[in-house]
């Protein structure tokens, strides 16, 4: 049975962790039976502080400008809803799912979901209130469950949402619905789906009025401050919050579009915290060496790719393909031009989710192994020393965005090192508007240099991004830009999200990511590591893989004495 | 003089038509556009993506769309930005203060030390203090403005603690000389830059005058040489300055690309390049008219004010 049993030991996960902290087992157990918000007041290891203080600057490169939390975002902007509104569940560092909106997870076993997993019933927190201080009840639920079904309205996915049928309110704390089918990744889809006001939003019929962007409403531990475009989001806090704190009156989220100068502000103690896009390796030693800055190195979702093209005629070849990983000279990339401050990975999935396969093949430099793979594929230098075979050369250019110098160094490297093998490498860099525009989309480049998130939140589906059915440029959708097809891939990824028992879906993504290893529809550098800082006073801050925003538990954060 | 005002100002219109037509050509033909940014969103299709495109009506021919923008244009309506839906008109108004403060500090430290400078360097010509003056606006010309920036935020902030490390001011209300304790630094580096041109535009301007006819009539009779140099010199060679200060409009309301981003600036010029670099179509052609109409109405001024100040410039 079922990822209802692995929520229910996600609970009981979640209690056995803070064991021993201050009451037997069996009294969390109890508080937890009582009710959520007990067991967390419990579970929290370190003494908070009593009352507000103080403010947080908290530094991002990018800025926030978007907060309708449905509609399409950046990471910036995921920061700031992420402390204005809530979403049914969350999701810890751990990946297990966490009561939210929700006074308890759905399972078979208190009747949330049904065996086959295609009904649900929701039983709300009670007691929870907007920020203009109307009660939260199962309509608002219902509201925007709707909404991101309607066709008219700028939704940033609707994947799984589009499967709920028959949304029903049972009573202000509980409502019901029907799944079209049993989609599993919907459990992690609905983590990342902030639940927005009916009384406030049931009234727009222009779905681009700023006004609810300009002044949105949540249940948050923040409520909206104000903006000054081009400056700053600042956030304050919201006595009213049904969760733990906040600790800090306010939180500033500050623009400071040069990544230099966010950690020069740092430096110079004019920001508390620097999130997105983080402090560039060859800063870190500078923030290590300033006294009252703490740096941290959380790993990210992302991957970073040496990605093919797999529709074009000279990838075709899997011995290319092998060849050309077996030629690069990965260690070298990672210890010597990315500063070593990243993940090494074989897999597409990162290392701290559930799924992740570690028994993948390690990778192996060996270039002479290389040349007599492509000799014995048929692959016979030509008269220019460059390969070919039935008239298809060995050649190809490589993209990134123009100005990111470390890729751009990885590309000069790998230009270099296949050269001797007779792969012919050229280089055609764009801006980022011009490079993830069509270009991406419709895959008219060749190979690039990508840093990509596979998974779904905190599930692996990754159907996006291998499936054969979404490759945009023949399906219209997707987001499989490489072309990748495996028919095997495709079956496992579609059973996938069908099943309800985890243990066997995770048999199914291991295999997902020996194939697509054994394959190389991309050769995988390494997984992200994003440096970040905190002042040394700043209590709280706690990485989460599974959001695209470290600033997911500002509530938490509080500054020490 | 009115008629001329009229007939510019209708030559206007025209100019603003062809430059919002090229414009907005040549910003939808730059492969790239504001989806990008959502491509590599976990979640988001290409379906996804279309379904946006057609919301912002972004799947139209782009002769449609113009079509469509320049129509909202004439009755008032500039557009909405893709990053934020606010209408245009508002995201440039809450651009221009902040650019107005950097601006004219900067343009007033410039115009004030630049011009006393270049006037000093004139009259002196070829002593120690115009050699100096122009070796160091040579310099000061040569500095990249990034690099300067970082380098006055290292020694005045981070090292020194003098000079707050760039922002327009703390969060909130804050008093004004706390404004100005943060002004500082960015119109000191912009201040530099402008310096240096304006003391250069002071000095050949001043030269052309020294050596004219009536300069030396005037010392001839018997005139003392300060009476020469403010009453002759200098008032002929703020003529050419006037243009020049016309034509400084557009920048001055345009802002500074570089400085706004070092000292995190939240003015003109970090709106024009985020609009760029997320291709916020409805900003950018915004901030393209906006600059057109800047620029016209600089020339135009500078022309009705050079004859004002002028006797012998007569506008017909």
């Amino acid at each position: 049975m079922s990822i209802c049993i692995d929520q229910d030991q996600a609970i009981d996960r979640i209690v056995e962790r803070n064991r021993g902290l201050l009451l037997p087992r069996r009294h969390l157990m109890a508080l937890a039976a009582a009710g959520l918000p007990a067991m967390r007041a419990v579970a929290q290891g370190t003494p908070r502080p009593a009352g507000r203080k103080g403010q947080i600057i908290y530094g991002m490169s990018q800025e926030p400008t978007r907060f309708h939390p449905l509609q399409a975002r950046i990471e910036a902007d995921e920061s700031v809803h992420l402390n204005l509104f809530n979403a049914l569940w969350s999701v810890n560092p751990a990946g297990d799912l966490v009561p939210d909106l929700v006074a308890e997870l759905p399972s078979v076993a208190n009747g949330g979901l049904s065996a086959d997993g295609l009904q649900w019933r929701i039983k709300l927190r009670s007691g929870v209130t907007w920020h203009d201080g109307a009660p939260f009840t199962a309509e608002d639920v219902k509201f925007t469950l709707e909404l991101l079904q309607d066709p008219d309205f700028p939704a940033m996915s609707r994947n799984g949402h589009e499967l709920v049928r028959d949304i029903k309110v049972v009573s202000p704390t509980e409502l019901t619905w029907r799944m079209e089918r049993f989609f599993a990744p919907y459990f992690a889809i609905l983590a990342w789906t902030f639940i927005v006001p009916k009384h406030v939003l049931g009234k727009v019929t222009d779905h681009r009025d700023p006004s609810f962007s300009n002044h949105p409403i949540g249940t948050g531990p923040f409520k909206w401050g104000e903006r000054r475009p081009g400056d700053y989001v600042r956030i304050d806090a919201n006595e009213k919050y049904f969760g733990e704190g906040p600790y800090v009156e306010r939180v500033i989220f500050k623009y400071i579009p040069e990544m230099t100068v966010l950690k020069t502000q740092f430096v110079a103690g004019a920001v508390d915290a620097v999130g997105i896009a983080g402090i560039t390796p060859d800063n870190h030693e500078e923030v290590r060496r300033t006294p009252g800055l703490t740096l941290h190195r959380p790993p990210t979702p992302y991957i970073t790719l040496f990605a093919l093209n797999n529709g074009l005629p000279q990838f075709q070849d899997r011995a290319v393909r092998q060849a050309l990983y077996l030629a690069m000279d990965r260690d070298t990339i990672n210890k010597d031009l990315f500063y070593n401050a990243n993940q090494p990975t074989e897999s597409f999935l990162p290392q701290q989710s559930w799924a992740y396969n570690p028994n993948l093949p390690k990778h192996a430099y060996d270039p002479d192994r290389a040349a007599a793979m492509l000799d014995d594929a048929g692959w016979k230098p030509g008269s220019d020393g460059v390969r070919a075979k039935n008239g298809v050369r060995l050649s190809f250019s490589t993209s990134t965005v123009a100005g990111n110098h470390l890729r751009e160094q990885v590309q000069q490297f790998l230009q270099q090192t296949w050269q001797p093998l007779g792969v012919e490498v050229s280089i055609q860099n764009h801006p980022a508007a011009v490079m993830w525009g069509d270009f991406w989309r419709t895959s008219q480049w060749q190979s690039s240099i990508v840093g990509s998130i596979f998974p779904i939140a905190s599930d692996p589906d990754a159907s996006d991004r291998l499936a054969s059915w979404a490759i945009p440029i023949k399906s219209g959708s997707g987001a499989n830009t490489m072309q990748y097809a495996n028919p095997e891939v495709d079956a496992l990824l579609r059973e996938s999200v069908g099943l309800i028992d985890q243990a066997k879906r995770k048999q199914n993504y291991w295999k997902i990511q020996e194939l697509v290893r054994a394959d190389l529809p991309f050769f995988p550098l390494h997984q992200q590591v994003q440096a970040e800082g905190t002042k040394a006073k700043l209590a709280g801050y706690q990485a989460n893989i599974n959001y695209r925003s470290n600033a997911w538990n500002l509530s938490k954060w509080h500054w020490l004495p | 003089m009115l008629g001329y005002i009229i007939r510019r100002l209708a030559q206007s219109v025209i100019l603003l038509c062809i430059v919002s037509l090229v414009g907005f050509t040549l910003l939808h033909l730059v492969p790239g556009g504001p989806l990008s940014q959502f491509a590599n969103t976990p979640g988001m299709t290409e379906a996804d993506l279309r379904r946006l495109a057609a919301q912002l009506g972004l799947d139209r021919p782009v002769m449609v769309q113009y079509l469509d923008w320049a129509g909202g244009l004439l009755v008032g309506d500039w557009g909405r930005s893709y990053r934020d839906n606010s209408p245009v008109l508002l995201v440039i108004a809450s651009r221009l203060g902040a650019t107005l403060q950097l601006m004219v500090t900067a343009t007033l430290i410039a115009v004030l030390v630049g011009g006393l400078v270049g006037a000093i360097g004139a009259v002196r010509r070829y002593s120690l203090f115009d050699q100096c003056v122009t070796i160091g606006t040579m310099v000061a010309l040569s500095i990249p403005t990034f690099w300067f920036g970082l380098v006055v935020i290292y020694v005045f902030s981070v090292k020194l603690g003098w000079l707050p490390p760039g922002n327009i001011g703390p969060v909130g209300n804050a008093s004004f000389l706390v404004f100005l304790h943060h002004l500082i630094g960015p119109s000191l580096v912009l201040g530099l830059v402008t310096t240096a041109l304006w003391s250069r535009f002071m000095r050949s301007s001043m030269l052309d005058v020294v050596n004219q006819d009536y300069v030396r009539t005037a010392r001839a009779k018997g005139m003392s040489g300060r009476t020469v140099l403010i009453r002759h010199v200098l008032r002929n060679a703020l003529l050419p300055m006037i243009t020049i200060a016309g034509l400084e409009l557009p920048t001055l309301l345009g802002g500074a690309l570089v400085t706004e981003t070092v000292f995190t600036w939240p003015g003109m010029g970090r709106l024009f390049l985020d609009s760029i670099e997320y291709r916020d179509y409805p900003v950018v052609m915004g901030l393209l008219i906006f600059a057109a109409i800047m620029v016209i109405a600089g020339s135009l001024l500078a022309d009705v004010l050079h004859s004002v100040a002028d006797p012998r410039v007569r506008l017909r």
